[in-house]
This record gives C-alpha cells, structure tokens and sequence, in this order.
C-alpha cells in the first residue's frame, strides 16, 4: 500500500521542466507527423458569424456598403487572431465585399491586417485601392472623438490611408461618406476594444449596424452577453472558433492544424490535472495512514 | 556593405533565423532565469515601442498635424503644442494649477463621452435581461436556429433567469442577508459565480497553448523544416 501511495504522490511532484518539455512536445506533434482529428462541431456562433456575412453578401443594398475589418492585435497572439483574420479576409474576398483595415490599439494590428489581406488577395484577385484599403493606425487615445466625427464624415475623421493617400481619392472609398454608409463592422481583438465600437458607432446611423467579434480565448467570455442582447452578431472563439470557421468557409488553414495541438495540449493539462489530484488525495491517504500506526 | 540586404531570400532567411533566436532566448525563461532572457525581453520592449512611436508619427500625427501645418498653412495646429505641454506641468510644484486646466478639459470631455457609452454598452443588455421570453422563443423559431428547440430554449432562458436573480442577490451587500431564502439564492449565485470563473480560466488556459501554438509551429515549419531541413 506505502509504494504505490509514494508513486501516486509524485503525481504532484513533477518538476516544471519535465512538464514543459511534454507541453511542447504534444504541441509540437501535429505539425510533424499527421495525425487524424475529427472535423469540429460547429458552435452557434460561429455559424452565426458566418451568416451574416452570407447575409449582407446575398443583400444587393448592404453588399455595396464599406466592411470596416477593426484588426487590434499584435505579434503576440498571431495563432488566435491572424488565423481568424487570415479566414475572415478569404471569406469577404469570396464574397466580393469591399473592406477597410483599421487598428486603433494595438499599432502592429494595421500591418497583420495589411499581412492577411495581401496572402488572400493573390488568389481571389483583390487589388489594394480598388477592392480594400488600409486606414493605418490611430492612438487608442484619439479613438472616441474619431469614431464620433467618423459618424458623418468618414473619409475626413480617418484622414489618410498607409501610403498617405487621402481617403477621399481611394477607389474603394468612393461613395463612403457616413455611418450609413458601412454596412458590417468586424473586430477582430487582443484587447478590450469591442466597447468602442458599440458605444460610438453600432447604433448611430439610420439602422444598427451588424457587428462581429474575433477575440482571443481568454477574451470570449465576456462577449456572449452581447451576443444573447443582439448587439452582437456572431462570434469567433479564439483559435476553435477560427478553426470552426475555415471549415464553413472551406478554406482549410493553419486553423487544422492548430486546434490539432490545441485538443492535444488540453488532453495533457487534463491528465496533468488529474495526477496531481491524485497525488493530493494519496498524500492524504498516506498521512491519515501514518497517524494511524503511530497512534 | 549591404548589397546582399537587396535579396529577397536572404532576408527572408535572415528574417526567420532572428525570430528564431528571439522565440528561444524568451523562452529560455521556462528553464530558469538568465541573462539571455533578459537581453532579449529588452529587446523586445525597445522595439515594440520604437515600433508604435514611428507608426503613431507616420500614420497620425505627421499627416494630421505636422504636414497640415508646415506645408498647408494651418498654423493653428502649433498651439497644439503647449496645450500638450500643459501635461507636463503635472512635476512642477510652481505651475501644477496649469495641468489642472488641460486635465480638466479632459475629464470634462470623458465624462460627457461616457454617458453615452454607458448607454450604448449596457441598455441593450438590461433590456434583454428583462425582455427575456419564457416560452416558445422567437429564436427557437427561426428558420436556421437549428441549435435551438422549443424545449432547450427555454430552458436555456429560465435558467438565465434564475442565474440572474441569483448573482444579483449575492451582491446585495446594503444588508444582512438573512432568513432561509436569501442567504440560500444568495449561495447559489456565488456556486454559478465559481462555474464562470472555471470557465473562464479554461478559456485562459485556451489562449495561453494558443500563444504557445503559434511559436512552436513557426519554430518547427519556418524554422527547422524550412531552413534547417531545407524542406520549405
């Protein structure tokens, strides 16, 4: 019985290096050798990020209005967010929608935007000018007066575009004036800045306007409660989401491969979970058994 | 000197060779702490801030303030600058009254601003709470709400209900929670409470392998298979 309690308790004992080494090499093994996943479940909310897409794509008034691509986040959390962006831009250029890339918090966002854009553009014959645009970067700061005047007059609150054209002689700015004249906003975020876009601008046009939220995992949570108010539309969550995504839009990516190691790395953490517990319970066991005998 | 920079591929190469290095010297932390860690968690700040300070100039100020009144005539932008400097008159003692007026103008602006954005946030999501149907959603009628059946639905919304009622109750701290049926709501709202931090900390745990994720792939495609086993 003291053997193998002793072997359990070292279930709690495992030195973190041993466990970082395990974490990486599970992570690791689906981009080494193939191993088989099963397709994802859809979640409602991704579905419903998709839909609408289809939706505003399938209306012949709402396809002609600007999709404004909100991409706040930097080289930090790529795998989450520049996946989602990565599949959110094939899916509007499939759609034929025009957009604009915009960032306003994180400065690095408006170049992994410009990034995702240029990878699908090749293939789905996107020109930059003419069928989407990139605003550049704003000062977190700067952004609730900017969302405020951008109500009215788009083109004269964001001012220029990356090259430093004026927005005013951008092709695909042509016939974008106001807030009613955007037809979908995505924001896709590493931090809190959905609160922006509801706040100054979702309902300040002649009719609310669609929203959708690419967050990380750590973020999703706290979107639902707009999702269940309808203030949002949809929602991707994190890296499942993104997967779940490229799946509706048949565009299998790094998305795959990722929420592969992503099952994997959760399967240890659970296994891990569940030896430490052990181990807790068995030192527990041993120490009540010791008393015993010395009693 | 540096003609070879010309090359696409080298510096591509060049490119994935540093971020490898920088990836491993970071993580070089999970073994234990070191210096080569420490160079490059320098680095990193250092750059990142070099980064946003070129891109804040490049993309707003330059063309929203500098090009408009240096080259445009609009020399009324320049009385931005002391209205900036006002800021800065927060360390002296003599002149602190002179922050005041630009922080003053600021907080007067903000708080005009939030009421909006009080609103515009959290209406919509009292509303709701309120407005949330028992039977027979409209939701569970929709044509592609093939999640939702009748039954689920509703469920799903007394169950919203009963979580909400709960989780307000326990916040009640204005006073002494007593009798049977409060302190007993009261309870279940702090146990549904601990069920949302459990899932939010496994939504954490989602998003930290995801960072993981995408290092370890860059490190394994770009890097090893790419460069070093020449295969990309």
């Amino acid at each position: 019985m003291y053997p193998f309690l002793r072997l359990l308790i070292r279930g709690q004992r495992i030195d973190r290096r041993v466990l970082y080494v395990l974490l990486m090499t599970v992570v690791a093994l689906p981009f080494v050798v193939e191993i088989p996943t099963p397709k994802p479940a859809i979640s409602p909310e991704t579905q419903k990020f998709y839909d609408t897409i289809e939706a505003i794509a399938a209306d012949p008034v709402r396809r002609e209005k600007l999709v404004i691509l909100s991409t706040n986040f930097g080289a930090g959390t790529l795998a989450e967010n520049q996946t989602q962006t990565d599949a959110i831009c094939k899916h509007l250029m499939k759609k034929k929608l025009k957009f604009a890339i915009f960032a306003f918090v994180a400065a690095q966002g408006r170049e992994q935007g410009k990034i995702a854009a240029e990878r699908a553009a090749t293939k789905y014959g996107y020109v930059y000018g003419q069928d989407y645009v990139n605003w550049g970067y704003r000062p977190a700061d700067a952004i609730e007066p900017l969302l405020k005047a951008a109500v009215r007059d788009i083109p004269d609150a964001v001012g220029n575009d990356i090259n430093g054209t004026p927005l005013a002689q951008v092709p695909v700015m042509q016939g974008v004036k106001s807030v009613n004249d955007v037809g979908l906003i995505i924001e896709v975020a590493a931090a809190l800045t959905l609160p922006q876009w509801l706040q100054y601008y979702q309902r300040t046009g002649e009719e609310p306007i669609p929203t959708l939220y690419a967050p990380t995992s750590v973020m999703a949570p706290e979107g639902f409660p707009f999702l269940k108010s309808g203030q949002l539309q949809g929602m991707l969550f994190g890296l499942r989401g993104a997967n779940e995504y490229e799946v509706l839009i048949d565009e299998r990516d790094f998305g795959k491969r990722g929420a592969a190691s992503l099952a994997y790395s959760h399967l240890l953490i659970i296994v891990l979970v569940i030896l430490g517990n052990v181990g807790m319970f068995a030192q527990a066991r041993l120490e009540k058994l010791y008393r015993e005998e010395n009693a | 000197m540096f003609d070879f920079l010309a090359d696409a591929n080298t510096v591509k190469v060049i490119k994935i060779w540093v971020a490898a290095l920088c990836t491993l010297g970071i993580y070089s932390i999970l073994y234990k702490e070191n210096k080569v860690f420490r160079f490059f968690e320098h680095l990193f700040i250092g750059v990142a801030t070099g980064y946003t300070i070129y891109i804040t100039w490049n993309d707003t100020l330059k063309p929203r303030w500098w090009v408009p009144m240096t080259e445009k005539g609009e020399w009324w932008w320049a009385f931005a600058v002391p209205a900036g400097l006002l800021f800065y008159m927060i360390y002296s003692k003599k002149n602190v009254w002179m922050s005041r007026l630009i922080f003053g103008l600021f907080f007067g602006a903000a708080a005009g601003r939030s009421f909006q954005g009080f609103a515009a946030l959290y209406f919509p999501q009292v509303r709701s709470a309120i407005n949330v149907p028992l039977f027979n959603t409209p939701e569970s009628r929709a044509a592609d709400a093939y999640w939702l059946t009748p039954f689920s639905s509703a469920a799903n919304n007394l169950l919203f209900l009963a979580i909400v009622v709960s989780i307000t109750t326990y916040f009640l701290f204005s006073f002494e929670q007593k009798g049977k049926v409060i302190p007993a709501v009261s309870r279940f709202g702090r146990y549904v409470l601990m069920f949302a931090f459990g899932a939010i900390f496994g939504s954490t745990i989602m998003a930290r392998m995801g960072l993981l994720i995408g290092r370890v792939y860059f490190l394994v495609n770009d890097w090893i298979k790419g460069l070093l086993l020449g295969q990309g």
